[in-house]
Parts: structure tokens; sequence; C-alpha cells
């Protein structure tokens, strides 16, 4: 059980508002994708939910009960809210090892996660293990930051634009990967460029545009969903 | 043999300027602070070296080295735990103000009289080794930093919080998103520094035989020409820059001709800036520099 709700949440970055109200539930077990144009708000979301916004953050992140919007990264990491940042983010002169070991120290009860269990998901990683993490190639790289994230055992898994710079053929695996944590009962957070792939993984769907949700629904309605997308990135290039 | 012996107080010097650089660049890797108070660590380890005369000369080493611990820690505790997160300026103007505040103090405690010490005195006699002869404080400096950047390599690489410590100088926002704990991360790498600052202060005072408050300032300068040279942030690049201007230091010292020795200096920092020039990002330079929560 891990619901994630956020109320009323806005973030400014200076006079810049990034986010605008946005009001959102999270439910245990699905897939929530955001999709919209850049700058739209998605990344933001997800770094206030994780607590690595570095903007002015306003509004309520209720997590299990518990309003955690002034909690730190390291509280909300321990409280089963994990993120997979846009850039994968991982500690490049470490050794692929090590950077699962890292995040250990996220586990709440400090229970050790042995790093054999994210190799066999990852089967890679334990071949490169000892290898130093900024060799990987872009594919093994995102297998790491998700399975660093996974040592964590989080309950909520925030993943932000997992495909950006892969290849087809990996990106099927990375989405393979999102749908088996979440049949495994893990709830996700999907930001993703391919809003069309997004919004067909996911159970609930919903559209930012300029730091609000303009639209929402399930798989069902995923190409009227994705056609707002395109159709927002359209004016985006208009006004540029 | 000369060459030898040249080779030897080059990796002596060199070594020591890498301990002055490891403890800049440990804090500046985690904390993203450009500590100028690291210099009056060193002096404070120094003076209560000092303070201790009588006292059997480990007990004071382990009590000097405390101290510079103590002091590192207390002022992150004190003092930047409070800044944490604010703009690079005011952070090195914070730390102008707590070397001031501690230079200050040392003024008050013991005076801005250079003070003597027999502390080491035993270690300017030379070694003979056939035609070979090193100054024994030479061999001690490469053992006590060969020690201690062994013991460094040991910590960062083969303990969880030594690679918590790596990752968090890397990138600082994810560590924290991975559950590393900011104070605790940020408390070792300050204690780290003190450590550094410490066994600093005792090699200087065994070299110079002298102390004032100000002893500590030289070698912050030298340290900071050292990170940066080896990449601002970068552990390996501070070692490694230590050592360049050490060993260049000496050469310099030995090969130009002597009515040209007294702008040794004006020299070496000339190199310094024709190396920025080619490579502004140093040597070693750290893999990413990214924004702090």
């Amino acid at each position: 059980m891990s619901r994630l709700e956020l109320s009323d949440l806005h973030v400014r970055y200076g006079a810049v508002a990034a986010l605008r109200g946005v009001d959102l539930v999270v439910e245990s077990g699905t897939i929530l994708a955001l999709i919209g144009p850049n700058g739209a708000g998605k990344s933001t979301t997800l770094l206030a939910m994780a607590g690595a916004c570095e903007g002015k953050v306003s509004g309520r992140i209720v997590f299990n009960g518990n309003d955690i919007s002034l909690h730190s990264p390291e509280k909300r990491t321990r409280a089963g809210i994990a993120l997979v940042p846009e850039g994968r983010r991982i500690f490049t002169k470490l050794s692929v090892e090590q950077n699962l070991t890292v995040a250990r120290a996220g586990r709440a009860d400090r229970a050790e996660v042995e790093v054999e269990e994210i190799y066999e998901r990852f089967p890679v990683l334990g071949d490169f293990a000892s290898r130093q993490a900024g060799l990987l190639s872009g594919g093994q790289q995102q297998q790491l930051a998700i399975g660093r994230a996974l040592m964590m055992r989080p309950t909520v898994l925030l993943l932000d634009e997992p495909s950006l710079g892969l290849s087809p053929k990996i990106v099927e695996e990375v989405f393979q990967t999102v749908v088996t944590l979440r049949d495994e009962g893990m709830t996700i957070v999907l930001v993703e460029q391919n809003a069309k792939r997004a919004a067909e993984l996911a159970d609930v769907t919903y559209v930012m545009r300029h730091g609000k949700l303009e639209g929402k629904g399930a798989t069902a309605v995923t190409e009227e969903l994705a056609q707002a997308f395109f159709s927002a990135r359209g004016d985006e290039r208009t006004s540029s | 043999m000369t060459l030898l012996q040249n080779i030897i107080t080059g990796i002596s010097v060199g070594g020591l300027y890498s301990l002055y650089a490891l403890g800049i660049a440990v804090v500046y890797g985690v904390a993203g602070i450009i500590n100028f108070a690291h210099g009056y660590f060193i002096a404070f380890a120094a003076y209560v070296l000092l303070a201790l005369a009588g006292v059997p000369v480990l007990v004071a080493i382990v009590c000097a080295l405390a101290a510079g611990i103590a002091i590192a820690v207390a002022t992150e505790r004190g003092v930047f735990r409070f800044a944490r997160g604010a703009d690079p300026g005011t952070l090195l103007v914070l730390a102008f103000a707590v070397a001031l505040a501690i230079k200050s103090l040392l003024t008050l405690v013991a005076g801005s009289d250079t003070v003597s010490t027999s502390f080491g005195s035993e270690l300017a006699k030379p070694l003979q080794i056939g035609s070979l002869s090193i100054v024994w404080i030479d061999l001690v400096t490469i053992v006590v930093a060969g020690v201690m950047l062994a013991g460094l390599a040991l910590l960062l690489n083969r303990t969880p919080v030594g690679v918590q410590l790596r990752a968090a100088a890397e990138d600082f926002t994810m560590a924290r998103l991975v559950g590393v704990r900011s104070n605790r991360v940020m408390m070792v790498a300050f204690a780290v520094s003190g450590l550094l600052a410490g066994a600093g202060g005792l090699l200087l005072v065994a070299r110079s035989g002298t102390l004032t408050p100000t002893s500590g300032l030289q070698p912050v300068l030298i340290a900071f020409v050292a990170v940066v040279i080896g990449g601002l942030g970068s552990l390996p690049g501070a070692v490694a820059g230590g050592f360049l201007l050490g060993g260049t230091t000496v050469a310099l010292q030995v090969l130009l001709p002597e009515e040209i020795r007294p702008y040794r200096d004006a020299i070496l920092y000339t190199l310094v800036i024709v190396i920025l020039t080619f490579r502004p990002q140093g040597l070693l330079p750290s893999a990413n520099e990214r924004s702090r929560v």
C-alpha cells in the first residue's frame, strides 16, 4: 500500500512559476504517466515528490497518510520513495557495485539488500560489477540507475525520461522492466517523452502544460491524450 | 646521488602539499566550500602540540591530530551547517569569517609573536647512507604523507562511509536521493579535512621549528593552487596537483642559476598560469559539478 497525494502544489524558480497548483493522486500498484511538452513541469513534479526540487515549493505532499512536504530527500527515500532522475545521474567515478551498495543507505530498516538480487534482474550489471560506472553504455547506465533505486526497496518509483538517448530495443527492455515492477506491486510515476508509449503502459495518464494538469484518462483514451500532447508541442513550436 | 636526494626532497615536499590540498579538496568536493579556514585548522593543531610540551610526544601528537579534527567538525556543526545551500559567494565570505575568528582566538590565547619549538629538531639531522645524505624530516614527511594518503584511499574505497563520501563529492543531491545522510557525510568530510590539517600542522612545525597564528596561511595558499591545478573538487587531482607543485618547486630550486633563484616562485606560478591557460579545468577534473540541495 503506497498512496501518494499532491495538493495544490506550487513550485517557483525565482520569477518563473514551474508548477501552478497541481493536484494529483497516485494510487498503489499503478503506473501513472505524466506527458506534456518541454517545460510543462513534469520533471519538477517528480523532483518535488522526491524532495530534491531547488525551487520554492508550497502545497502538500502526503505519502501513506503522512505529510512529507517538509521532509529531506533522504527521509523520503527511507519512507519508500525512490527517484531515477533524468540523465540517470549515476556516480560515474564509482564502480557498478559501489553505485548499488551506496544506496543501502536509503533502506529504512538498514537490512542488507543483496546486490545479487539486482544482478538477477539486470545480468549485465553483474558482468560489469567492478567496472567504473561512467564507462557503461547508455542502456547499461539506465539499468544501473533503476537498479540503484531498487536497492532501496522503494514502494514508489519515480522515473524521469527513462528512454532518453536509448536505442528502441533498449527502450522496450526498460519499459518491460517498468511493467514488471508494477506487476510486482510497485507504484510508478513515469515522466516520458514518448507520450504514446507511456500512455500505453500506464494505468492512468495525465497531460501537463504550463505547470498544470490539463487532462486525465485511463489507457482507453490514450490516443486523445497523445493528440493533446502533440498539439501542445506544436503550440510550443509555433510560439518559439 | 644528488639527483636521488633531490627526488626524495621533491617527493617529501609534494607529499606535504598533497596533504594540504586534500584537506581543501575533500571539503570542497562534498560541501562546495572553498575553506580558507583550513590554514587556521593547521595552525590550531600545531598550537595544541606546542601547548602540550612536556607531555609524552606520542600523546601530544594524538592530541594535536584530535584538535585538528575537533576544530574542523566544530566549524561544520557550528557554522557551515546553518549555511548549507547558500550561494558560493556567501560560503566563501563565511569561510573567511571563520578563518579570522580562529586566528583571533589563537592570537588571544598564544599571542601574535613567533613561538619557537624544539619539536622535530632531531629530524633536521641527516641520515647518511654511503654518499647519500637525506634529512630525516623528509623521510618522516614521506612516510606520514604515504600513510595518510593510503589510509584515505582505503577509507574512500573500502568503507561504506567512504563510498558515500565519494558519491556525495560527485553529486551531492543524488547522494541524498539514495539515502546518504547529508549531515553525517558532511561531518565525515570535515573530520577528514581536520585530520589532514592536524598532520599538516605537525609536519609544518617539525620542518620550520617556529609557529605564529598565520603560519597556516602559506600552506593554504599552496593548497589552493594545487587543488586548482589538479581540478577543483577532484581528490586524485588534489594529490596530483600537490606532488606536481612540490616537485616543481624543488626542481626549480635545484636547477635555476643562483642569480635567478630568488624569482623561483614567480617562475613557478607563471607555469601554473600556463597550465591553467591550456587546461582551465585542471589536470584531473571531477566528473561533474552539480547543484546542491
